[in-house]
């Protein structure tokens, strides 16, 4: 007689059981695995695209109702040395107009600096991008789908210079995606966002 | 220059062209940002040169390089 896990309960063939008695067995167990992994805490992989020379990558419906947080990787290449922001997005269109707040910290090996802008037209993620040096950054997205509230971002980025900083969208639309840009020429590289389960 | 928009949910993926609106919206991030490395530029320059003034009046001042700098560390007083 199968047995089951102490904690899913999973069903298991005992030592004594002949597999060929219970041959709903195998997808049984398939199926209770497909349903409690959703439930499990931790990332969730909702998306990973990959991009060559494009200059825009916008992902609609990959925030909902489903996660209230987000995390996103991004690595990469630029074109030419310049910005590299964001927008956040609804319905296919991005959110314009001067809705976004952002602070960040700028290091190197010498030196360190504080960018800032109040009521900026997008979220600067990292103030240059040298076309010599990959991107490497995280993005965490707050509450960009959560109706009446403003959506928080915290990132951290390593190109030719340290930037790590904060950025706001003090619009409070329901956001269900982002577009990350450079400010001039184009951007290669790979983009993946894992919904945050239990955080 | 293309852009890449994906659906999440759905996978569908297009390159295309800009939009009329996204093409003038892409215009008005340009000219914005251009705006901005020139005030970042003119800060520089700025604080470059009040930096400058602000050792030229020390030294004046009877002040040498060395107390400069440690009466003032980010002056980087060596530049007499």
């Amino acid at each position: 007689m199968p047995g089951t896990t102490p904690i899913y309960g999973f069903p298991y063939p005992e030592p004594s059981d002949l597999v060929a008695n219970y041959p709903a067995l195998g997808q049984e167990l398939a199926e209770d695995i497909e349903a409690v992994l959703p439930t499990l805490g931790g990332l969730t992989l909702i998306d990973d695209e990959s991009f060559s020379a494009v200059a825009s990558i916008s992902l609609n419906n990959v925030f909902s109702a489903t996660y209230q947080n987000y995390f996103i990787t991004m690595t990469g290449t630029a074109s030419a040395n310049t910005d590299l922001v964001c927008r956040m997005r609804a319905s296919g269109s991005d959110q314009s107009g001067s809705v976004y707040d952002r602070g960040t910290f700028a290091c190197s090996t010498t030196t360190l600096a504080f960018y800032s802008g109040a009521s900026s037209s997008t979220v600067g993620i990292q103030s240059a991008i040298y076309s010599a040096n990959r991107i490497n950054a995280v993005i965490n997205v707050f509450d960009p789908f959560t109706a009446s509230t403003q959506t928080n971002l915290l990132f951290t980025m390593n190109s030719q210079s340290y930037f790590t900083g904060f950025g706001r969208c003090t619009s409070t639309t329901q956001f269900d995606g982002i577009t990350f840009f450079p400010n001039t020429g184009t951007i290669t590289g790979r983009l993946r966002v894992y919904g945050l389960k239990g955080v | 220059m293309m852009i890449l928009e994906k659906w999440s949910d759905t996978g569908e993926r297009v390159e295309r062209d800009r939009t009329p609106d996204e093409q003038v919206q892409y215009e008005a991030d340009v000219a914005a940002a251009e705006a901005a490395a020139s005030e970042a530029a003119a800060k520089a320059a700025a604080d470059a040169a009040a930096t400058i003034a602000a050792i030229a009046h020390a030294k004046s001042l009877g002040f040498t390089d060395a107390m400069i700098a440690v009466m003032y560390p980010n002056l980087g007083g060596n530049n007499g």
